[in-house]
């Protein structure tokens, strides 16, 4: 009896829903819409990497734009900071003679930095380890809840 | 001569263009709306509205001579609108899942509050009744709002729902159950709603 009465009651408030949203017209678009469009079809944009952004990506280019991007920073930052100090270095490092000066500035950049991590686990206690990986989660989660909450509140309520 | 030509038939690019202008003043509407109602935000429809069209433009020659595609404009424009709540319900659910689970459940609504539809309905002018109840669909949390407008603007089943939101059946009809309540309590609630929809008072 309370089962039937309850299915009832929910059939009359989906009737009522229904009802109350039956016909409704359309909303007008905004009058930019049909500009912003037109605009973008004569700049020749493709709707796929645009408006989809990096998160749609296909996922090997994803994968791959990672390290690209990263070895191409890191090529740059080289030649600039290691063979750079006088423009004589620079072009130096990007004619094909200059190659072995930037493959031995990256070996050497390696090296120091492994051996700045050999002796850094070597001189601190098992614990602070912990601490510095706890630290760096917070602060990771920290900004990437910032980052959220900007997102929502420009975004999303605007 | 060939200046008469010219005159006489315009590049194809150009009418292609005015073509597609006059389309799309057809469906914007539409189109629009299909995005705005899903999801409650009228920046991230109108970006939806605008990748539908670019695709539209993209297969107008196909699409422009077929019947169904007012159609088709619908099923995309849903599709990105629904991909867009799911890409963004994942990025928040950790943050914000818990706090709206909570909001505007209408589960505590009491049944006597609920006006008969003739009573909502009444003789409003349709787009102010249409101003109302987006209002008061918007104020719904997501997980509500979604599959109530899928139901009943979209026509689709509870099984279909249940399978483009990737939920349980049993969740996806609780979500509407306590949706319809809490529209309802929002219609009933809102003096200007109220008004608008000639909803007799029950205190």
């Amino acid at each position: 009896m309370n089962d039937h009465r309850t299915e009832s009651s929910e059939l009359k408030l989906e009737r009522l829903i229904s009802g109350v949203v039956a016909g409704l017209p359309t909303r007008r678009a905004p009058l930019t819409l049909e500009g912003r469009v037109l605009a973008a079809i004569s700049e020749g944009n493709t709707p796929l990497a645009r408006v989809q952004g990096f998160a749609s990506w296909p996922a090997p280019l994803r994968w791959l734009a990672f390290p690209a991007l990263t070895a191409v920073a890191a090529g740059l930052m080289l030649m600039v900071g290691g063979a750079g100090r006088d423009t004589a270095d620079l072009a130096r490092a990007l004619v094909p003679g200059g190659w072995t000066a930037l493959w031995d500035a990256l070996r050497a950049t390696v090296e120091a930095a492994g051996g700045a991590m050999a002796l850094l686990g070597s001189s601190l206690p098992g614990s602070w380890w912990y601490v510095a990986l706890a630290v760096l989660a917070c602060w990771y989660a920290g900004v990437v809840g910032l980052g959220f909450a900007a997102y929502r509140l420009l975004r999303t309520r605007g | 001569m060939n200046d008469d030509l010219n005159v006489q038939t315009p590049p194809t690019g150009v009418t292609r263009a005015a073509n597609f202008t006059v389309f799309m003043r057809s469906y914007q509407d539409m189109v629009f709306s299909t995005a705005v109602r899903i999801t409650a935000n009228d920046a991230q429809a109108e970006d939806i509205a605008q990748e539908v069209f670019l695709r539209a433009y993209r297969d107008f020659d196909r699409l422009s001579a077929s019947p169904a595609v007012g159609g088709w404009l619908k099923t995309v424009a849903t599709n990105l609108a629904l991909n867009h709540v799911t890409r963004y319900r994942r990025r928040w659910r950790f943050f914000s899942e818990f706090r709206r689970d909570g909001d505007h459940d209408g589960s505590e609504v009491p049944e006597a509050a609920f006006p008969a539809a003739d009573d909502l309905l009444g003789d409003v002018d349709a787009h102010e009744r249409r101003r109302v109840v987006d209002a008061a669909l918007a104020r719904l949390p997501e997980h509500q709002r979604v599959p109530l407008v899928l139901f009943h603007f979209e026509e689709m089943s509870y099984e279909e729902i249940a399978r483009r939101l990737e939920a349980s059946l049993p969740k996806i009809k609780t979500d509407m159950l306590r949706g319809r309540a809490a529209l309802a309590r929002l219609l009933v609630a809102d003096p200007g709603a109220r008004e608008t929809l000639r909803i007799p008072d029950h205190e």
